[in-house]
């Protein structure tokens, strides 16, 4: 090998050296930014997540304490309110013991519904079907729990979050529809959980801005926290049908 | 001593190139459902192409310049095909094709005289490097970002990248020098080049995971 040779060997190898690892380095400093960046993204959307879950939870326990104080106030307070008077009219001990016993009942349910335990520990179908139970037992609204196919365990979280959507339903129904049918249905499919709330109140037009405020884009946005997919229909006095579907 | 030398370096990308095929070979089920499990027949090929085919058509006497060039050819191709099917982007899928056209052109010219054949080759990896660095960008822009390691495509493509931007300045500063390349101290170049890309295709195989490769 002559000098010349020698020489542009070294010019060569260097070259072709310094541009391998050029590109090495640069690789690997673009690739570590970006996944510096996207692990910072993610913190957020987790943290983000976190705290909507929070706020639904809230958001369930201050619905709580309502339905409780209605309870407390129309069902075992007009019982007891019944008693008094029963007493005070010297109706029969049997009939005065009769209504005590029952508002006795009504407390102890309603303790057992609202122990932080019992809450916890509750599942989707246990949450509703307490609702519905409730709905029927003070006369609110005939309601109707059905759960169809073989119940699958889903993540307390998101079970929080399906939970509040459908609070926030009932409360309009109740609120604003004027129904006197709300029917409820889990329905479990091999790989999606469809759950439909209808009732057949009054309804409305969803393209008018003023019903903003009954909370659908809440819903929806909630919805999607989860993966989940959020629809609302309603017609003007047939009724409003919320579906929610979620792969399993 | 030189010649010995340079059968050693000769041979040793032979046996690199059946390595990194044995490997893909052992790892075949963890990326059967991708695109990426065309590269197990592209390494055989190749190792025959370089062991056997070229080899074979020395012995005859018959001028295996023509071997390697339609391997080139082929190989080009190859890679683009596969681009074409990993890259999400309509736009970059167009490019693909309007480069693999110029490319076929250009191929096609430049095999009309043994010299020109460098060329084809010069313009082949620019285009693979493109390509790479659209691939680059759409795994860059997606959550593989945060497991980049286990994903088979990503590791093809830094193989791809290192050994063709090596190449590139390679063969252009050696003809601008006037010397010849398969000299065995220019081939030291060349069997770095090779460790570097199979190197990485190995470390592509042993590292991928199954669920990062479907598509």
């Amino acid at each position: 090998m002559d000098e010349k040779e020698i020489q542009s060997f070294l010019i060569i190898s260097s070259v072709v050296l310094f541009i391998l690892i050029i590109t090495m380095i640069s690789l690997f400093i673009l690739f570590k930014k970006r996944k510096n960046a996207l692990l910072l993204k993610n913190e957020f959307a987790k943290k983000h997540f976190e705290q909507e879950i929070s706020k639904a939870q809230i958001e369930i326990r201050e619905e709580t304490f309502r339905n409780i104080s209605w309870e407390l106030h129309d069902n075992i307070g007009q019982l007891l309110t019944l008693a008094k008077i029963q007493l005070q009219n010297n109706s029969s001990v049997d009939e005065v013991k009769e209504t005590l016993n029952k508002s006795l009942k009504e407390l102890r349910d309603l303790s057992k519904l609202i122990s932080p335990d019992a809450l916890k520990n509750m599942s989707l179908e246990q949450a509703i079907s307490g609702e519905v139970n409730r709905f029927n037992r003070l006369n609110f609204i005939e309601s109707k729990l059905t759960i169809k196919g073989q119940q699958t365990k889903i993540d307390s979280k998101t079970e929080i979050v399906f939970f509040r959507i459908l609070q926030e339903f009932f409360s309009n129904t109740i609120k604003h529809a004027k129904a006197t049918h709300l029917s409820i249905i889990l329905n479990y499919q091999t790989d999606m959980l469809i759950i439909t709330a209808k009732d057949n109140g009054l309804g409305f037009d969803l393209n008018e801005q003023e019903h903003s405020g009954l909370g659908l884009t809440n819903m929806k946005n909630r919805a999607k926290l989860v993966n989940a997919h959020a629809t609302i229909i309603s017609e003007p006095n047939i009724g409003t049908k919320l579906t929610i579907t979620y792969k399993l | 001593m030189d010649s010995t030398y340079s059968y050693f370096l000769s041979y040793s990308i032979n046996a690199l190139e059946l390595m990194a095929a044995i490997v893909a070979l052992i790892h075949y089920k963890k990326y059967v459902n991708s695109s990426e499990r065309y590269f197990l027949f592209f390494l055989w090929l190749t190792f025959f192409t370089d062991t056997i085919l070229g080899p074979l058509f020395g012995y005859l006497e018959l001028d295996n310049n023509w071997v390697y060039y339609v391997y080139t050819g082929a190989s080009f191709l190859f890679y683009y095909w596969w681009y074409y099917t990993i890259l999400v982007e309509k736009f970059y899928k167009k490019i693909i094709i309007v480069l693999s056209i110029i490319f076929m052109i250009l191929y096609f010219i430049n095999s009309t005289n043994v010299e020109f054949h460098r060329y084809s080759f010069v313009i082949g990896a620019s285009f693979v490097l493109i390509l790479a660095g659209f691939h680059l960008h759409q795994l860059f822009n997606s959550d593989y970002t945060l497991k980049i390691k286990y994903k088979l495509s990503f590791w093809i493509t830094v193989a791809l990248v290192l050994f063709n931007i090596g190449m590139i300045p390679f063969i252009l500063l050696s003809k601008y020098f006037n010397v010849w390349v398969g000299n065995s101290t220019f081939k030291i170049i060349l069997f770095v080049l090779n460790i570097v890309l199979y190197g990485s295709y190995i470390i592509g195989f042993t590292w991928t995971k199954k669920k990062y490769n479907h598509f």
